[in-house]
């Protein structure tokens, strides 16, 4: 079974990594007039010395599972995305529409009636928004 | 100019009926979000964020704290009438649920609304009197001072952290690490970017706080598949008189522990609590009830948190550090308004600066007498299933991040986070501090850089001005504290397995 300490450290380290490959391909500049670079770099090596610390406790103290469930998250960021894409590409009605359409497929079950009413109430706040707030909403 | 000659404008600015409207609807709606589940604070601001753009800066600053304190007294709620807390009203649940078991949820609503009155009262006096003392001494703090500051409040807000002291320090550098992506203010060389024209000005702090906050708590929800039956119960708020004189003793413990620990850095309600109610439970007449439904426990951590959520506005107006991630979040809602906090902003905006202090008092105000009674309304609110409810909420972050600067590239941004917080939930990383490290970032580099110029890159000026000295000696106090902890703890579970 994966340690979830493990991952955890292992992830922080990665993420040093990216951060601290990158910053070296900036400039450094010295002590006396720091680059661009030197910042990152600095906080890159100790995010990864930090997650190096937490796996090595990890491994040694008691394993943790770790659970996590793919198919919310998924269909959130499918859901998000879509809007966005709908939004820019299209017009906002279609991306309420699509936004409801595809996060009801995440959460309890939802009758097709109740989507249209959701995604009809959607579109009337957003309606409102842009008339009474002015908010700048590719509406149609 | 005296300290009652400032309060004059500053309530003259607030009583405005423009600023008490927005003092009033800032309360409520910040009390309707709060209440939801998972959106706690730092979601509901980031959430409601965008509604203040379009606002003058009084009026904006003024509805973002009522909306503050409004999430504070709909979480309490929550957790009150059915255990649902955010992580900032866990000890709400204690006694506050307790008291719903055995019917007296009115009183837990009332006592918890009169104590937050208290706390924010009693706050409040330390918000006159402070924080223009502290503006003072600002004078005192030079580039490397503020870096020894922010060092420190990294180290108090990971040492605070649920979990462990490396986690939450990793989470602040990883948000200082976001905050480096974007253009570098000083030499102009953009980083991180990919090429992506999006990040050139570096990652939004709403699309961040969205994502990290607001959608990855939904995906908890959703995930832990929770169906929460409505709270039907009755509620008759008015407690008896027995209840009502024993709200009065641990709501002033509370509000003076809360105002205390709202300023030191890392502090902030969630800590005020958590002392608030071990005093009381040390020194209370009714100790051994606490825990299973003394008014008290509701009480005492009611008064601190208020107290300590207005007094951790101190450093960020006098000083410009926020100290915890909610004054993070607060201070780039500062700065988005053209407004930069800190000794130099009682000059230059004394009308902002004392109308927001009396504000404060305004919307205490406004929370006994708005949200106390309405809270069978809002009670109602949950009768919505969650089914219907989560759409919503997306929408709402979608038009939050959209309407930033009219970019849907900032919804794939808000996705992104939300993915990234997610990860981190998963691997019970508190994300909290990651908003502190993501708003110092930028403050921590760009003193580091203008420290080392001024002292012709000599780093032992970090430890030999005595300001900076004292700062990063408490620092370090606390780290070695924290890796003794955990030593000791490994040293245990070791022995024992």
């Amino acid at each position: 079974m994966i340690d979830r300490g493990v991952i955890k450290g292992v992830v922080l380290v990665a993420t040093a990594l990216f951060f601290g490959l990158q910053s070296g391909s900036l400039q450094l500049g010295s002590a006396v007039q720091p680059g661009p670079g030197l910042f990152p770099l600095v906080i890159s090596i100790m995010l990864g010395m930090a997650g190096l610390a937490i796996t090595g406790i990890a491994i040694s103290g008691p394993r943790e599972p770790l659970s996590a469930e793919f198919r919310n998250v998924s269909i959130v960021v499918v859901a998000l995305v879509a809007f966005g894409l709908l939004s820019r590409s299209v017009n906002m009605v279609a991306g309420i529409v699509c936004l409801v359409a595809v996060s009801t497929l995440a959460g309890p079950k939802v009758s097709l009636l109740r989507k249209a009413a959701i995604a009809c109430a959607l579109l009337l706040i957003a309606y409102c928004l842009w008339k009474v707030l002015g908010l700048q909403l590719p509406l149609y | 100019m005296s300290t009652l000659d400032n309060l004059a404008i500053g309530f003259g600015h607030a009583l405005t009926l423009n600023n008490l409207a927005f003092c009033a609807l800032g309360c409520v709606v910040g009390t309707m979000i709060g209440l939801l589940p998972g959106l706690g604070p730092l979601a509901t601001i980031s959430l409601l964020l965008p509604l203040t753009y379009a606002l003058p800066a009084d009026a904006s600053l003024i509805m973002l704290a009522g909306i503050y304190y409004g999430a504070q007294y709909g979480d309490n709620v929550s957790a009150i009438t059915m255990k649902m807390p955010h992580a900032s009203s866990i000890v709400a649940c204690i006694d506050g649920y307790q008291m719903t078991l055995k019917g007296k949820t009115g009183p837990a609503l009332f006592a918890a609304g009169l104590s937050s009155f208290i706390g924010g009262t009693i706050a409040l006096f330390g918000l006159i009197f402070l924080a223009p003392a502290l503006s003072a001494l600002g004078v005192l703090f030079g580039p490397a001072e503020y870096c020894s500051l922010v060092l420190l409040g990294f180290v108090c807000v990971s040492a605070m952290t649920a979990g462990r002291f490396l986690d939450g320090f990793a989470m602040c550098l990883v948000g200082v690490l976001l905050g480096q992506i974007g253009a570098d203010p000083i030499s102009g060389e953009t980083r991180f970017t990919f090429g992506l024209h999006g990040l050139y000005e570096g990652v939004g702090l709403v699309p961040l706080a969205l994502g990290c906050f607001g959608i990855a708590e939904l995906i908890r929800t959703l995930d832990s598949g929770e169906n929460r039956s409505p709270f039907n119960g009755k509620i008759k708020l008015i407690p008896s008189r027995q209840e009502f004189r024993r709200i009065f003793a641990p709501a002033l413990r509370g509000s003076l522990v809360g105002s205390v620990l709202g300023i030191l850095p890392g502090g902030g309600p969630v800590v005020a609590q958590y002392a608030a109610y071990a005093l009381d439970k040390k020194v209370s007449k009714y100790r051994l009830e606490m825990g299973h439904g003394a008014i008290e426990g509701v009480a005492g951590q009611a008064a601190a948190d208020e107290a300590a959520a207005r007094t951790s506005f101190i450093p960020l107006m006098s000083l410009g550090i926020p100290e915890n991630p909610v004054m993070a979040l607060m201070m780039g809602a500062f700065v988005i308004q053209g407004i930069q906090p800190g000794p130099a902003m009682i000059d230059t905006h004394p009308d902002l600066f004392w109308g927001l202090i009396a504000s404060m008092w305004i919307g205490n105000c406004f929370l006994l007498i708005l949200n106390v009674p309405l809270v069978r309304i809002w009670l109602s609110l949950f009768k919505i299933p969650y089914s219907v409810l989560f759409p919503a909420i997306l929408f709402f972050c979608c038009i939050g991040a959209y309407s930033i600067r009219s970019n849907v590239f900032d919804i794939f941004v808000m996705a992104a986070f939300g993915v990234m917080g997610f990860v981190f939930q998963r691997l019970k990383i508190e994300v909290a501090p990651l908003m502190l490290g993501f708003i110092l970032g930028p403050m921590l580099e760009d003193n580091f850089r203008r420290a080392q110029i001024l002292n012709h890159g000599d780093f032992s000026k970090f430890v030999t001005e005595p300001v900076s000295a004292v700062l990063l000696g408490v620092s370090a106090l606390c780290v070695a504290w924290q890796l003794a902890v955990l030593v000791t703890n490994l040293e245990s579970s070791n022995r024992g397995g």
